[in-house]
C-alpha cells in the first residue's frame, strides 16, 4: 500500500469518513482564495472536531513530515491558507462551538471555527457583540480574525479597539498543547493576555498558522451601547478627513471612527437585492471562487453614487452605556461639534443624499457586513493593507495616485478605507485594487500593478505588519535580526517545518 | 553622638527606592534638571548616593567590607547637603546624611579617615581653631576694617566684645579666607546698625563653630569646638546668636543639640533678621535696579537647617524671607529655577569639597551655573559665602559670563537703606 | 574565572572607558541588594554571589553591545539594574563573579512627537522626568506605578508596571509601542515598525508574529537588554503640573476630580467597582487599603500608626479619578454617573478624608510619597495575581487565612489593593506584608508567609494567575501544559544560548 493510502487511513481513523476528503475537486478548491496569491492543492482536507485530534494529526503529519495548512475561515482573503507545499489541510469549521459566554466578565471562550456572524448572533442575546473589523465578511472566523490582529472598527478606542485576545491554548507541531494569558480557572474567570512568564500570545499572532493551531480562544467582547448617534463629515481631500478624525480624537469621543472614500463608501451603501443581502451576511457571497460581479442596475446606481458622494466621509459614531446613555450622547454631541468647527468642519446629516443613513450605518455597526459588497466591482478586490502614522498618511495616499497614474489604472477606482488607531496615534489604511478574475491579462495587470505599489509604499516607510503573499519576501528582506530570530523561533517550535511552509521567512 | 553601629535600622533598611538619586518626583519641573545628588551626577556609579552609601554603611557595620581608598571616595566625595536627607526623611524618616557622618567618624576613630586630601583641613583646625591657617587674631581685622570705613575721621563706637548685649553677631571663619570674603559680614554689620539694631562680636575669641571637623569626621575635635562655643556663649548670657554664614548657622541650630543641649540662646540668620526689619520698615531700599535675576538656596539655609517636619528640613527652610528681601528691591525681576527650595541643587562646596576634591566641587557649581543660566536671569543670588566662591571659582576658570550678587550686597548697594526716609 | 579577569576587565574598559567600571569592593557593595525580600534574606544568611565581582555604567547602546558581546565570549554572568525597585530579586547576582551592568547612563529622553502622540525614551528615563516634559504639551504617558515616579519607564512597563490609571489606560506594556533590544551575542532586534527601515517607530506590533511578546512581560532580564522604546503618549487634560504649596497637600491637577467612596463590607464594593468601570467613566478606580493610607497620607510612622489605631482609615475605600479630557461636561456626566451608581450599591462618600488623603492627588498620576509604605523597613509582596473584581472578597480571606498563622504586625495589610483594568476587563490584585529588614526574625516570617501564600494561592485558591517565580508547571499543571516551562528554555536557548544574562532568575537552564 502505499503511502498516500496508509496517510489517508490513518487520518480517517482519527477524524472519521465523514471528515476527510482526498477528492480532487475538493483539493482544487483550497490552492485559490481572492487574493493574487499562488497555492497548490493539499493532499488532504481534513475536518477535526476537538483539540485531541488536532494533536493526533500533528504528530501524523510529523512522521510523515507532510506540512499542515490550518485554516478557520471559510473564506481566505489575503492568502494565509493556501497550501503550497501539498500536505494536509486542516479546516476548522466543525470546530465551531460557542463554550461559554461570561456576561459578567465581557469575555466569551470560543473555538477556531466559530464567526463573527455566529458570535454575534449569540452575544446579542446577552448585551454583548463583538468588536468586528469593517471589512471582513461576517463568515470569518473570529479566532483567525483576532491571531491575524486585524483592527476592528472600534479601533479608535485604547481599550475596546485593539486588545480582544485574553487566552488561548496552542496546539504545537509536534502535538503538544499549552495555554497563554489567563484563562478561566476553577475560582476565577478568565482575564488578561499576558504571560505565563513571556507573552506568548504575540507570538502566535500574525503567524498565519505556522507556529502552531490555535484550538480555542477566550476573547473579550464589548457590551452592546444603549445610546448610540452617527455623524458625517464629508471633505474634499484625504487630509482634511485626517484633521477632522485627529481633532475628534483628541477629545477621546466616540467608539467608532473611521474614513472611506467616495468608490468605497458608494459600494458600501449600494442598495443589493434580499438574496444578496442574504448571502453577503452569511459570508457565502465570497468563496475561492470568483465573486459575481454587479449587474448592470448595481453598477449604474454605484456610478451615480460615486458622483454624488464628497471625495471623502468620516464616519464617527459616540456610544453610551451606563445609567444615563443618552446624557452621554448629549454632552459628546456639544464637545464634538465643538472641537470640528474649530478647524471648520461640520456634521452632515448624510451625505450623497442617501436617505436614513444614520440608520443604515448603525445597523451596519452592530455586525459590518456592507463592505463585502465591494468585490462584485470586478469580481475580485485585492486591498493593499498598511499602517501609516498620522502625519504621513497624505504622503502614501500621494505615492498611491503617483504610481497608479504610471500604470494608467484610474485611482477613482481604488476603494480607501483609513482607520484611526488608538486615539489616532496611529492609522491602519487600505487601498483596494480591483479586477475580474476571468480575465487573466487584467488579473495579471492589476497584480502587477498591486506588487509595484506594495515596493514603492514600503520603500517609502509603510508599514506592512501582516506580510501575506509577496509582501513576505519584501518585508523580511529588510528587517535584518528580526527575521533571524523568528526563523529561530520557527526552528525550536517547528523543527520540521509543516507549519503552512512558505508563509512569512519560512 | 550617635555612632555608626546606631544607625544599623537605617543602613539595613534602604528600599533602593532611589528617591534619593532624584528631586522628590512632584516637584521636578524639568527633565534635565532633575537630579539631586551631586555625586551621583559626577560619579554615576550608586555607591555615590545615599542608597548606595547606606549598603557601604550596612556592609561595613556587619563586618562585611574592609576599607579601601575607594571606600574613602564612596564616604568622602559627598557635600552633606540634605538633598537625600530630604527626600529619604520625607518617605522613610530616615537621615542618610547622619549615617554618612557616622561613616566618616568611624573611620577617623579607627585612623583609617580621613583622606589625605582633607589633612591640612584638619591640621588647620586643631592648630589654629579655624579652616584656612590664619591666626586667630585676624578674625577681627575686617572689623577695624569696618571702623575705619564707616567712621575714618570719628571714634565710633561700634559692637565690640558683646558684654551685657543679648545679641551676638556670629560671623564664623570666612573672612580669613581671603578680603573678599570680609564683605559679607560688613554688609550685615552696616545693615544692623543703619537699622539701630545692637549686636555684639567676639572679634578674635571667634572660634570655629567645628563644622568641618563635624564633616571630616573628626568628632573629637567637633565635640570640643561645640561645647567650648555653648559655654561661652553661656556665660556671657548671649540670648540669640544671629549668624551670617549658613554652616555655622546650620550647625548651631542641627548639630550643637546633639552634643550638649544646654543651649540658653536661640540661633537665628542674618536674613531673618534683616526680613524682619524690611517688614517693620526699618530698612528700605531705595531706587530702581533692572535686574533678571535667579536665587540660589544654600543647602544650609535650606534643607539641612533644621530637623523639621517628619525629621528633615521639608518645608522648613528658609526660603521665603530672601525671596521677599530681593523681591522689596525695586527692578529685580526674580525667576525660579526648576530645582529649588527643598530641591535646590548643592553649589558644590559643602562638606568643603573644594579642600579636598575642588575638581568635584567645580563640576557640581557647574552644573547649578548651568541650571541658572536655563532660566535667561542674568545674575545668580545667593547668601552664603561657600556658595559665592564656589560659583565664582567655577564662573572664572568656565569663562561663563553669568554674575553672581550676595543677596544683602543686592540689598544694600548702591541706593542706600536710610531708615529715617 | 579569576586568571582571566584581567583581561577581560582590559576588554570591558576598552568598552565602556576607566572612569565607568568598577570591581572594588566598596562600589559593588551598593549593587547587593534590591527591594526585594528575596534579596534581603540573602543578605542576613551572608550570600557573597550577591556581590558582583564588577559593575560597569555604559553610556549607548553600542557600548551595552560591546559588554555583552564581551561577556557572552568569555562566560560572564551578566545582570542588569536600572533603578533596581522591583519584588523578585532581579536585579541582584546569583552566581558569584557576576557583572552588574548599570543602565543609569542611558536617560535620555530622545524624542517626544507631539502630533503622533509618542516619545522615545532610553531605559533610564523615568516616569516623572517623562512627565515633566510632557505635561507641558498637554500628553502625558498614561499613569503612574504607585513604585515611585523615578523609576525607569521602560522595565516598569516591562514587568508588567501597575498603574494607578489602568481603567482607562491598561497594564504599563499596553503603552509600550516597540523596542530595542541588544541580545546577549549582540545582535540587535527592533520590533513593530522599527523592524522595517524607514518606517519609523509608530507601530508596535510585527512584522508577522511579534517579538515584542519576548521582551515586554517578565522576561527578567535574561533574554536581552532593551536600550530604547517607543511609548504611547496619551491626552493630558490636568495642565501645568501643580505646585505643592502646603506640604503633603497637592493641588489636584485641572479638570480632574477625585473622589473617595467608603462600602460596608466587601459585595457591596464589588458591586460599586464592577458597575463603575462597566460605565465607562473614570480614569481611575483602584481600592486603598487602610494600612496603605495610614502610611501614604501621614508623614511620620508615629502618625501613621496613631491613626490606623484610631480608626481613622476606611477598611473599604477606593478611590475614583474623573478627567474632563473633552470638556468640563464630560466631568459633570461622569460625576452624576458616579453618584447614582454609589447611592444605588450603598456606598458613601468619605468628603470629611478628602483633605487627610490630599497626597493622592500627586500619587495618582506621579507617586512619590506612596514610598512611605516601606517606612516600617521594607515590604513584601504576599500576592499579587490577576483576577477580576468579584475575587475581593476570596482574596482578603485567603490572605488572612496566611496571615493569622504568624505574628501579625500591626500594620500588616488586610485588604487586598485592587486595581481595576481596562474599564473593568480584569483586575490586578496585591496583599503585601510589611517587615523590618534589620530584623531577621520579621525577614523570615515575611518570607514564609510569601511562600505560603504562593502555593495556596496558585495551587489551591486559584484566584487568579500570580506573578511566577518558579517552573510554571509546579504551578499549574496542565492547565498551562504539561511542558510549558520548556518554552522558557527553549526561549533561553534562542537568545541567549550560552546562560549569561541574568541566570536561575527566569529558568533554571
Amino acid at each position: 500500500m502505499n503511502a498516500k493510502v496508509i496517510i489517508f487511513n490513518k487520518l480517517r481513523a482519527v477524524v472519521g469518513e465523514a471528515h476527510i476528503t482526498a477528492a480532487r475537486e475538493d483539493l482544487d478548491a483550497y490552492s485559490t482564495d481572492q487574493s493574487f496569491a499562488i497555492g497548490r492543492p493539499p493532499q488532504y482536507v481534513v475536518f477535526p472536531e476537538n483539540a485531541q485530534e488536532i494533536g493526533e494529526i500533528a504528530r501524523l503529519a510529523n512522521e510523515y513530515r507532510m506540512p499542515i495548512v490550518p485554516k478557520s475561515s471559510s473564506i481566505g482573503l489575503y492568502g494565509g491558507a493556501l497550501p503550497t507545499e501539498g500536505g494536509i489541510l486542516l479546516n476548522l469549521k466543525r470546530m465551531n462551538r460557542i463554550i461559554e459566554v461570561n456576561e459578567r466578565n465581557w469575555y466569551a471562550v470560543i473555538e477556531p471555527g466559530v464567526t463573527f456572524q455566529q458570535l454575534n448572533t449569540r452575544l446579542l442575546k446577552h448585551g454583548l457583540r463583538v468588536a468586528k473589523p469593517l471589512l471582513e465578511p461576517p463568515s470569518a472566523s473570529v479566532v483567525s480574525t483576532y491571531l491575524e490582529r486585524v483592527p476592528a472598527v472600534t479601533a479608535a478606542d485604547f481599550v475596546y479597539g485593539m486588545e480582544h485576545v485574553i487566552s488561548y491554548t496552542v496546539a504545537t507541531p509536534s502535538g503538544e498543547t499549552f495555554t497563554v494569558g489567563h484563562p478561566p480557572l476553577e475560582n476565577t474567570p478568565a482575564s488578561a493576555p499576558d504571560g505565563p512568564g513571556l507573552n506568548f500570545y504575540r507570538i502566535f499572532q500574525g503567524a498565519q498558522g505556522t507556529l502552531g493551531i490555535v484550538t480555542w480562544m477566550v476573547v473579550r467582547v464589548l457590551p452592546q451601547p444603549t445610546s448610540k448617534k452617527v455623524f458625517f463629515f464629508p471633505s474634499s481631500s484625504i487630509e482634511k478627513a485626517i484633521e477632522i478624525i485627529r481633532c475628534v480624537q483628541k477629545k477621546e469621543l466616540g467608539l467608532e471612527c473611521f474614513a472611506l472614500n467616495n468608490f468605497n463608501m458608494a459600494a458600501w451603501l449600494i442598495s443589493v437585492t434580499e438574496e444578496q443581502t442574504l448571502n453577503l451576511r452569511k459570508g457565502e457571497y465570497i468563496g475561492s471562487q470568483a465573486t459575481p460581479v454587479w449587474p448592470e442596475n448595481q453598477h449604474q446606481q454605484f456610478q451615480e453614487l460615486r458622483k454624488a458622494l464628497p471625495p471623502w466621509t468620516t464616519v464617527i459614531c459616540l456610544s453610551a452605556t451606563g445609567p444615563i446613555p443618552d446624557e452621554k450622547i448629549a454632552y459628546q454631541e456639544i464637545d464634538l461639534k465643538e472641537a470640528v468647527s474649530e478647524i471648520g468642519a461640520f456634521p452632515e446629516p448624510t451625505v450623497g443624499g442617501v436617505a436614513a443613513l444614520d440608520t443604515l450605518v448603525l445597523d451596519e455597526l452592530v455586525l459590518p457586513w456592507r463592505m463585502q459588497k465591494r468585490y462584485g466591482y470586478r469580481g475580485s478586490c485585492h486591498p493593499i493593507m498598511f499602517c501609516s502614522p498620522p502625519d504621513r498618511v497624505a504622503d502614501f495616499h500621494k505615492t498611491v495616485s503617483r504610481v497608479l497614474q504610471e500604470f494608467i489604472y484610474p485611482p477613482e477606482d481604488v476603494g480607501i478605507y483609513i482607520l484611526p488607531v488608538e486615539r489616532a496615534r496611529a492609522f491602519y489604511c487600505s487601498y483596494d485594487l480591483h479586477c475580474s478574475p476571468d480575465d487573466p491579462k487584467e488579473r495579471l495587470y492589476v497584480s502587477n500593478i498591486f506588487d509595484r505599489l506594495s515596493e514603492v509604499l514600503a520603500g517609502r516607510g509603510a508599514f506592512f505588519d501582516r506580510p501575506y503573499g509577496k509582501w513576505a519576501s519584501m518585508v523580511y528582506s529588510r528587517t535584518g535580526a528580526y527575521s533571524e530570530y523568528l526563523r529561530k523561533i520557527k526552528k525550536e517550535m517547528d523543527p520540521n517545518n509543516m507549519m503552512n511552509p512558505g508563509k512569512l521567512c519560512f | 553622638m550617635k555612632q555608626l553601629e546606631d544607625y544599623r535600622w537605617e543602613a539595613w533598611n534602604c528600599y533602593r527606592d532611589s528617591m534619593c538619586k532624584y528631586v522628590f518626583t512632584w516637584h521636578i519641573k524639568s527633565e534635565r534638571f532633575a537630579r539631586m545628588c551631586p555625586s551621583l551626577i559626577r560619579y554615576q556609579f550608586d555607591a555615590f548616593c545615599a542608597q548606595g552609601r547606606l549598603d557601604v554603611a550596612r556592609a561595613l557595620i556587619e563586618g562585611e567590607l574592609e576599607w579601601s581608598e575607594r571606600l574613602l571616595d564612596v564616604v568622602y566625595r559627598c557635600q552633606l547637603c540634605g538633598g537625600c536627607d530630604y527626600v529619604c526623611g520625607r518617605v522613610k524618616e530616615i537621615q542618610p546624611g547622619r549615617v554618612i557622618q557616622a561613616m566618616r567618624a568611624k573611620l577617623v576613630a579607627e585612623d583609617k579617615a580621613p583622606p589625605p586630601e582633607f589633612t591640612p583641613l584638619m591640621k588647620s583646625l586643631r592648630q589654629y581653631q579655624n579652616p584656612y591657617e590664619a591666626p586667630n587674631a585676624s578674625r577681627s581685622k575686617w572689623v577695624r576694617d569696618l571702623y575705619r570705613d564707616e567712621s575714618p575721621e570719628e571714634e565710633v563706637e561700634l559692637p565690640d566684645d558683646g558684654g551685657g548685649r543679648e545679641t551676638l553677631l556670629y560671623v564664623g571663619c570666612s573672612p580669613l579666607r581671603d578680603p573678599s570674603a570680609e564683605a559679607m559680614p560688613k554688609a550685615a554689620v552696616r545693615l544692623l546698625m543703619k537699622a539701630g539694631v545692637d549686636v555684639g562680636l567676639l572679634e578674635d575669641r571667634e572660634k570655629c563653630c567645628g563644622n568641618p571637623s563635624l564633616r571630616i569626621g573628626d568628632q573629637e575635635e567637633f565635640v570640643a569646638f561645640a561645647r567650648e562655643n555653648i559655654q561661652m556663649f553661656n556665660s556671657l548670657g548671649v540670648k540669640k546668636v544671629v549668624c551670617t554664614c549658613p554652616f555655622c548657622y546650620s550647625t548651631f541650630r542641627r548639630d550643637y543639640p546633639l552634643v550638649d543641649e544646654s543651649m540658653n540662646f536661640e540661633v537665628v540668620h542674618i536674613l531673618e533678621l534683616i526680613g524682619k526689619l524690611i517688614e517693620e520698615g526699618k530698612l528700605k531700599p531705595k531706587g530702581q535696579r533692572d535686574l533678571h535675576v535667579t536665587y540660589h538656596d544654600p543647602c544650609h539655609l535650606g534643607r539641612i537647617r533644621s530637623n523639621g517636619v517628619s525629621g528633615t528640613g521639608a518645608f522648613t527652610g528658609l526660603y521665603d524671607v530672601p525671596r521677599d528681601i530681593l523681591r522689596s528691591i525695586p527692578g529685580i525681576r526674580l525667576v525660579e529655577m526648576p530645582r529649588t527650595r527643598d530641591d535646590s541643587l548643592c553649589c558644590g562646596a559643602g562638606s568643603w569639597m573644594k579642600a579636598a576634591y575642588p575638581d568635584f566641587a567645580r563640576t557640581t557649581a557647574l552644573e547649578r551655573i548651568h541650571e541658572a543660566k536655563s532660566t535667561g536671569a542674568e545674575a545668580l543670588v545667593t547668601y552664603c559665602p561657600h556658595c559665592e566662591e564656589n560659583f565664582e571659582d567655577a564662573l572664572r576658570t568656565s569663562g561663563n559670563a553669568m554674575r553672581v550678587y550676595n543677596l544683602l550686597d543686592l540689598f544694600l548697594e548702591p541706593f542706600g537703606d536710610d531708615k529715617n526716609e | 574565572m579569576n586568571d582571566k579577569r584581567p583581561m577581560i576587565y582590559g576588554v570591558l574598559t576598552d568598552v565602556v572607558g576607566e572612569e565607568f567600571i568598577s570591581d572594588d569592593p566598596a562600589v559593588c557593595q551598593a549593587y547587593s541588594k534590591d527591594a526585594s525580600l528575596s534579596s534581603v534574606w540573602r543578605k542576613h544568611e551572608k550570600d557573597g554571589s550577591a556581590v558582583p565581582g564588577w559593575v560597569v555604567l555604559p553610556s549607548d547602546a553600542d557600548q551595552v553591545q560591546g559588554v555583552l558581546r564581551a561577556c557572552n565570549r568569555y562566560g560572564v554572568k551578566v545582570v542588569t539594574i536600572n533603578t533596581g525597585v522591583n519584588m523578585c530579586g532581579l536585579c541582584v547576582p546569583m552566581v558569584k563573579e557576576s557583572l552588574v551592568l548599570d543602565l543609569k547612563r542611558l536617560d535620555k529622553i530622545i524624542h517626544i512627537d507631539e502630533k503622533n502622540m509618542t516619545a522615545v525614551v532610553q531605559p533610564h528615563v523615568s516616569f516623572a522626568r517623562l512627565q515633566s516634559e510632557t505635561m507641558k504639551r498637554g500628553l502625558w504617558n498614561g499613569g503612574t506605578p504607585l513604585a515611585p515616579s523615578n523609576v525607569g519607564i521602560i522595565s516598569n512597563m516591562m514587568f508588567n508596571g501597575i498603574w494607578q490609571s489602568a481603567l482607562a489606560y491598561g497594564q504599563g506594556m499596553r503603552s509600550l509601542i516597540n523596542m530595542k533590544v541588544v541580545l546577549p551575542n549582540g545582535d540587535i532586534i527592533e520590533t513593530g515598525s522599527r523592524a522595517m527601515p524607514g518606517a519609523g517607530n509608530f507601530w508596535g506590533s510585527g512584522p508577522g508574529p511579534c517579538l515584542k511578546g519576548i521582551f515586554e512581560f517578565t522576561h527578567y532580564g535574561a533574554l536581552g537588554i532593551v536600550v530604547e522604546a517607543t511609548i504611547k503618549l496619551h491626552r493630558w487634560a490636568g495642565g501645568e503640573w501643580p505646585e505643592e504649596k502646603i506640604y503633603d497637600r497637592p493641588a489636584m491637577p485641572e479638570n480632574h476630580r477625585i473622589f473617595y467612596i467608603e462600602y460596608p463590607d466587601f459585595k457591596s464594593a464589588e458591586s460599586g467597582m464592577y458597575q463603575i468601570s462597566h460605565a465607562g467613566i473614570g480614569t481611575h478606580l483602584n481600592t486603598i487599603p487602610d494600612v496603605f493610607n495610614a502610611y501614604d497620607t501621614q508623614p511620620t510612622q508615629e502618625r501613621t500608626e496613631k491613626t490606623y489605631r484610631e480608626g481613622m482609615w476606611p477598611k473599604n475605600l477606593i478611590y475614583v479619578v474623573l478627567a474632563g479630557i473633552s470638556s468640563q461636561r464630560q466631568l459633570d456626566y461622569e460625576e452624576k454617573v458616579l453618584r447614582l451608581i454609589v447611592e444605588e450599591t450603598n456606598g458613601t462618600f468619605r468628603e470629611d478624608l478628602r483633605e487627610m488623603l490630599s497626597t493622592w492627588h500627586g500619587d495618582a498620576f506621579r507617586s512619590g510619597d506612596s514610598v512611605r509604605m516601606t517606612r516600617h523597613g521594607g515590604y513584601a509582596v504576599q500576592r499579587m495575581c490577576t483576577s477580576q473584581i468579584e475575587t475581593y472578597e476570596k482574596l482578603h480571606n485567603a490572605h488572612m487565612d496566611i496571615v493569622n498563622k504568624y505574628p501579625h504586625y500591626i500594620l500588616d495589610e488586610e485588604t487586598p489593593e485592587i486595581y481595576v483594568y481596562d474599564r473593568g476587563y480584569f483586575t490586578i490584585n496585591e496583599a503585601d506584608n510589611y517587615y523590618d529588614q534589620s530584623d531577621i526574625d520579621e525577614v523570615t516570617h515575611a518570607r514564609l508567609q510569601s511562600k505560603e501564600a504562593f502555593i495556596s494561592h496558585t495551587r489551591e485558591d486559584k484566584l487568579g494567575w500570580y506573578i511566577h517565580m518558579e517552573p510554571l508547571t509546579s504551578i499549574f499543571g496542565s492547565e498551562v501544559g504539561p511542558n510549558f516551562h520548556l518554552w522558557l528554555k527553549r526561549m533561553k536557548n534562542i537568545f541567549d544560548p550560552n546562560d549569561i544574562m541574568n541566570p536561575d532568575k527566569l529558568i533554571k537552564m
